[in-house]
């Protein structure tokens, strides 16, 4: 079946972004179920986009956020730099905790989460990624770069915060 | 290239996405001339790195599938 073999990845990515095991899950059903009815066929290259692409515009939907909304708050939030960051190897000598990750991650804006997801996790190519956020690959890529530098600002705040 | 410059660039040349072989030359020289820039990406690595190997990654649940096939009328993938 076309979508199975993407099911975790699309699970992952509605998760992500909705932050709730039940919401996710029944948002990637009716993703599914609504992407077979549009086509079925064997597995084909790009269907991993495509369907994300499916599920990624049904958990915005089911946010009851609009695109134009989220682009707006992003484009408000722009990254200050940090001094901190002056000083990059300091952020070498301590291994961060999963914990410290997964809520420098759930700190991002959507637009950025999606794009560090699809990439980090999912392993997905910027050209891919542009296919499954409607975006062009430059925006892609320059998002992505906005985003780890949040994350590594993040980071660094975690252990300042954490006294370590 | 400017630090600046060289800066914006690492994290796609890290993914491997900067594709004109002459900006990835001129990003490898910038990185072996300034300590800075070397630095930033030693840093940016482990951070990506932090992401991809202690995120969590949700699986989908096992019922999942099956819930999906069973409404779609499928019996099998």
């Amino acid at each position: 079946m076309l979508v199975v073999p993407h099911l975790d990845s699309a699970f992952n990515l509605a998760r992500w972004i909705l932050k709730n095991d039940q919401d996710a899950e029944e948002v990637v059903q009716d993703a599914a179920l609504r992407a077979l009815d549009s086509i079925r066929s064997a597995c084909i290259p790009g269907a991993k986009p495509w369907f994300l692409n499916i599920v990624r515009n049904a958990s915005l939907d089911f946010l009851g956020r609009t695109n134009s909304k989220l682009t707006f708050k992003l484009e408000a939030e722009e990254v200050i730099a940090d001094p901190r960051l002056a000083n990059p190897e300091e952020q070498l000598v301590r291994p961060w905790q999963g914990k410290d990750v997964e809520a420098a991650l759930n700190a991002l804006p959507i637009p950025f989460l999606e794009i560090v997801v699809l990439r980090d996790l999912e392993k997905m190519s910027y050209k891919e990624i542009a296919e499954v956020t409607d975006l062009p690959v430059e925006t892609v890529a320059s998002r992505l770069s906005r985003a780890r530098q949040r994350l590594q600002f993040s980071l660094a705040a975690s252990e300042m915060v954490g006294g370590k | 290239m400017t630090c600046y410059q060289a800066r914006q660039l690492l994290g796609s040349y890290l993914d491997g996405e900067v594709l004109e072989p002459a900006i990835v030359s001129e990003i490898e020289a910038h990185i072996a001339d300034g300590e800075a820039c070397a630095e930033d990406l030693q840093a940016l690595t482990a951070m990506i790195e932090a992401v991809r190997t202690k995120a969590p990654y949700f699986k989908a649940p096992e019922s999942l599938a099956s819930r999906i096939r069973a409404r779609a009328g499928l019996t099998s993938s």
